[in-house]
């Protein structure tokens, strides 16, 4: 038995060398695609929680904004009732707050629409265009077979063939698609993250503010007796199963009331401290996933656990924040 | 910039903590007025010092929104370009398939 015709024909030679040359090339494609979906998910996961972090600081100017204008209405000694109203918050004080939650909540917009082109990238890298298009591709080769048979002595099957030519073809087309937008991303991404790193200070001062404020707020309101703050102490009495002699009455003895409003200080600046915490994690995020794209561009292994891990960490602080403001609620409603 | 905000912020939050004892140590109605108009303006610089920051970075928020959304529409277009080829593909088949029927018939 002799070589068969085609290795003795140059051009079908050279086809199926082109062929092989091109399932080999795109063997890299597929690995594009499983590593394109991991940062996918990781943009999708940071980027929701960057939204989260910007929601969090507006939340906390309108703390402030309601918080101020209570300190700022109460009475303080000697003053007319003109200068009482001077006191107060301004029109245009309040103008500059409402602008400052305006570019908050344009910052954590921005992040969600970029949490939805990192869903669309998911979708992109995790729809699987080779079987579609090669299934599709074939049914085509197999009708046209009726018109161009298979070349004689070949094993190769020209449908099928030509939906693996396809089917390849489309794969890379997919994977050239992919690159291209994370490209785009990763530029998003780094000018995000130097945005951030920018705007920290703001973001931690916010933080400061609404500590600060409500520290100045708790102290008045021990000082002038208007609430039992013995509750701060409570752990000490409760871990030896003691009662108070009077919880209802408010604190009277000076040096116990300023004892109180040093542990009032600390727990109002905890959610300062758990905030700066949140913005350290986020940016950290943001760092590993540009780590990501870089990676991806490169051909290289993605580990998105680096990713997550920072994401993990500063949404457990959001959530934090959160639990600390919703025990304020209750207590509220109490 | 950070030192600067740094800066006023410290101002103001001393003087916030501070105002009622500030107030109650004046002994005139003018040093009084003088302790309200010295913290609204603390409070007013503290106020426009952060929003200054974010003012700053507001055509970078502009062009990334844009830059973003430019990135979700190729993303968006190569996926439908992607699930037409196949789609496409269907449609030739069918069309093929029509023709050569059309062919029998004629033979």
């Amino acid at each position: 038995m002799g070589l068969p015709w085609f290795s003795k024909n140059p051009l079908w030679r050279d086809t199926v060398a082109f062929v092989f040359a091109l399932l080999l090339s795109l063997s890299a494609g597929c690995g594009d695609r499983s590593e394109a979906e991991k940062l996918a998910k990781s943009g999708v996961v940071t980027a929701n929680n960057l939204a989260d972090y910007y929601d969090s600081l507006a939340r906390d100017t309108l703390d402030i904004w309601e918080m101020q204008a209570f300190y700022d209405a109460l009475p303080a000694d000697g003053l007319t009732a003109a200068q009482s109203r001077q006191l107060q918050m301004s029109t245009a004080q309040e103008s500059l707050l409402q602008l400052r939650i305006s570019a908050l909540n344009r910052r954590a917009r921005l992040a969600r629409r970029l949490a939805s082109s990192y869903s669309a990238l998911l979708q992109l890298s995790s729809y699987n265009v080779s079987a579609e298009v090669k299934g599709a591709a074939t049914g085509l080769g197999e009708e046209l077979k009726v018109d161009f048979p298979s070349m004689p002595g070949s094993s190769l099957v020209a449908s099928s063939l030509f939906g693996n030519i396809i089917g390849d073809l489309a794969r890379l087309e997919q994977s050239r698609d992919i690159k291209k937008v994370a490209k785009v991303l990763l530029d998003a991404v780094t000018k995000l993250k130097a945005m951030f790193e920018n705007e920290e200070e703001a973001y931690q001062s916010i933080e400061r503010d609404r500590g600060s404020l409500f520290n100045d707020v708790t102290k008045y309101l021990i000082e002038h007796k208007l609430v039992i703050a013995w509750p701060l102490a409570r752990k000490v009495p409760d871990s030896l199963g003691l009662e108070w002699a009077s919880p209802s009455t408010p604190v009277e003895d000076p040096r116990t009331i300023a004892a109180l409003i040093q542990v009032a200080k600390v727990r109002t600046l905890r959610l300062a401290m758990l905030s700066s915490a949140a913005a350290g994690s986020t940016e950290q995020s943001l760092a590993s996933l540009l780590d990501g794209h870089r990676r991806i561009l490169a051909g290289e292994p993605l580990s998105p656990d680096q990713i997550l891990d920072a994401v993990q960490k500063a949404q457990a602080y959001l959530d934090e924040i959160a639990k600390l403001r919703g025990i304020k609620k209750d207590a509220d409603k109490k | 910039m950070n030192d600067t905000l740094r800066a006023l912020e410290q101002q103001y939050f001393a003087l916030r903590s501070n105002r009622d004892d500030l107030l109650s140590a004046c002994t005139t109605g003018e040093q009084r007025q003088q302790v309200i108009d010295t913290y609204k303006e603390a409070q007013t610089n503290y106020f426009k010092a952060i929003n200054a920051v974010f003012d700053e970075n507001e055509p970078q928020i502009k062009a990334l929104t844009a830059e973003v959304q430019l990135a979700q529409k190729q993303l968006d277009t190569a996926l439908q370009d992607l699930k037409n080829i196949a789609k496409t593909l269907k449609v030739i088949t069918a069309a093929v398939r029509l023709g050569t029927s059309l062919v029998a018939l004629l033979v």
